[in-house]
């Protein structure tokens, strides 16, 4: 058997006081006290939720699926250019030029802030993908690219709802075809 | 040799301090994703609009208009935008003008085919036309390549027989409602 | 696992297909309404044996006498009686009154003067007429006068 210790001084130090205090404790009268320091650093930290909007459900205001995390879907169902068809029933739909045409819904932002003095916080959003040529994506009529994260706000507040218009809009040239985007959107404590 | 230690020292607490300070002003953030989806479906779309030189559509710039012509007849007045092109002995015709617009979005087509008929049989005396093509219960068409997303004027006819009630002529005193069906094609 | 893949993929794929399949057709009612009214036109017509009439046909016709006097000559279609106090000249003139979408069997034709005559004296088929009241007297449709 080959038992090869590896102890350094501190190591020794604090063997040598367990041992002490073992045989005080076996000595029965005497007495000991010890202390424990614990450290830590505490960072503060923002977090980011989408919420469904309290008019949710009416025209313009759809409702999220896993409304409460930050990782949501927003179904803005089928829609075409022509005879302004839609079939969703709590978008807003509209003819936005002779050749486009836009679906948008609200939804609601909130970022909450722990140990932090920011007062506030900036937003930004920016999609996954290239969309399809004639195929916009806006938040609050600011088009977003996937080349970068685009400003939304400056100075947003933490803890209050936040509401943000999702809006897509289509050519009319625009071949059928389902429109997938993520929009990441991003908070910045100031 | 201490005043190597003291600036060695300095240094030390100058950078703890750095780093306190770092750790205070750190960019705090926080990432959500939201998971779009449009489907886009292409198609056509048929609407009537009214026509400057006719008479006011109700309904106008759906696809269920109405167009009144109000009182007619052989040498009365007539309503605006209404005229009578003819009057012969057999019968006379009024006529009013009203707009087809169509509408396509994701197709590749230029132009489309407009037909028409009457919804049932005209009532007695009376006959139907759009751009000069009489108008029955079989679909007839009436353009063909017509350009999309523009107002496209038409002609509707009503051709009365001049004979008396009773006597091959139409009632009269009384409105007569005709539904014309239109169907717009994609070429 | 897998299957909910697959699922999903082909859940996708019918939503694209069924996106895919072009709406080429587009229909429309137009609800046209009128009412027809029975009508009645009247037209001078010139007489063969009376003033060739300009504006015949029309409802706004004119009757020119040309120069009338009791002894000279008299123009084509105008016929004059002379008396020791006065003298008369007249024209025959055809009414043509139309009917539309009626049964009405006749007409009553009535005439009046538009503006007061104090010096001479004007009739219609015999009928005298003035600018005060109008005068008339029963027709047929389409009948001359």
């Amino acid at each position: 058997m080959n038992c090869r210790f590896n102890l350094d001084g501190r190591k020794v130090l604090l063997i040598l006081s367990a041992m002490l205090c073992l045989l005080a404790a076996s000595a029965g009268a005497q007495t000991s006290s010890g202390q424990l320091t614990i450290t830590m650093s505490v960072q503060s930290s923002i977090s980011l939720v989408f919420q469904d909007n309290p008019s949710v459900g009416t025209t313009g205001f759809c409702p999220l699926t896993n409304a409460g995390t930050n990782n949501v879907g927003l179904d803005l169902g089928t829609a075409a250019f022509p005879g302004n068809f839609h079939t969703s029933t709590c978008v807003n739909y509209q003819h936005i030029t002779a050749a486009f045409y836009e679906v948008r819904s609200a939804f609601d932002v909130v970022v909450s802030k722990a140990n932090s003095s920011s007062p506030n916080y900036r937003l930004a959003a920016q999609i996954s993908t290239p969309p399809p040529n004639g195929v916009v994506w806006l938040v609050n009529n600011v088009t977003l690219t996937n080349t970068g994260f685009t400003a939304l706000d400056a100075a947003d507040n933490f803890g209050q709802r936040i509401t943000k218009t999702l809006q897509v809009q289509v050519r009319n040239n625009v071949p059928a075809q389902v429109l997938l985007e993520t929009i990441t959107f991003l908070a910045t404590a100031n | 040799m201490l005043k190597t230690y003291i600036s060695i020292m300095r240094g030390a607490a100058l950078a703890a301090m750095l780093l306190c300070g770092g750790s205070a002003l750190a960019q705090t953030t926080a990432t959500g994703v939201i998971n779009g989806v449009l489907i886009n479906k292409n198609g056509i779309s048929l609407q009537f609009d009214t026509d400057p030189a006719g008479v006011t559509l109700g309904a106008a710039g759906t696809n269920a208009a109405t167009a009144n012509f109000g009182a007619v007849s052989a040498f009365g007045p007539l309503a605006a935008g209404v005229t009578r092109p003819s009057v012969t002995a057999a019968n006379f015709t009024v006529r009013t003008i009203f707009d087809v617009q169509v509408i396509q979005g994701g197709l590749t087509s230029t132009t489309y085919t407009l037909t028409a008929n009457l919804a049932a049989a005209a009532p007695t005396g009376l006959s139907y036309k759009v751009d000069a093509v009489t108008l029955t219960t079989a679909s007839q068409t009436i353009q063909t390549n017509a350009g999309y997303n523009t107002d496209i004027a038409h002609n509707l006819d009503l051709v009365v027989s001049t004979a008396a009630p009773g006597a091959g002529g139409p009632a009269v005193g009384a409105p007569i409602t005709t539904t014309i069906n239109f169907t717009a094609t994609a070429n | 696992m897998r299957k909910v893949v697959l699922l999903t993929i082909f859940a996708a794929l019918m939503m694209i297909s069924s996106a895919a399949v072009a709406q080429t057709t587009a229909n429309g009612t137009l609800t046209v309404t009128a009412t027809v009214n029975g009508s009645i036109q009247l037209v001078f017509n010139s007489d063969a044996a009376g003033v060739a009439l300009t504006g015949s046909g029309t409802n706004a016709a004119t009757l020119a006498f040309g120069n009338v006097s009791a002894f000279g000559a008299v123009g084509a279609g105008v016929v004059r009686t002379t008396t020791a106090t006065n003298f008369t000249v007249s024209s025959a003139v055809d009414v043509q009154v139309s009917k539309t979408n009626s049964a009405s069997a006749n007409y009553t034709l009535t005439a009046q003067l538009g503006a007061a005559d104090a010096v001479n004296a004007w009739t219609v088929g015999g009928t005298p007429v003035t600018n005060a009241s109008a005068a008339g007297q029963r027709n047929r449709y389409q009948q001359h006068h």
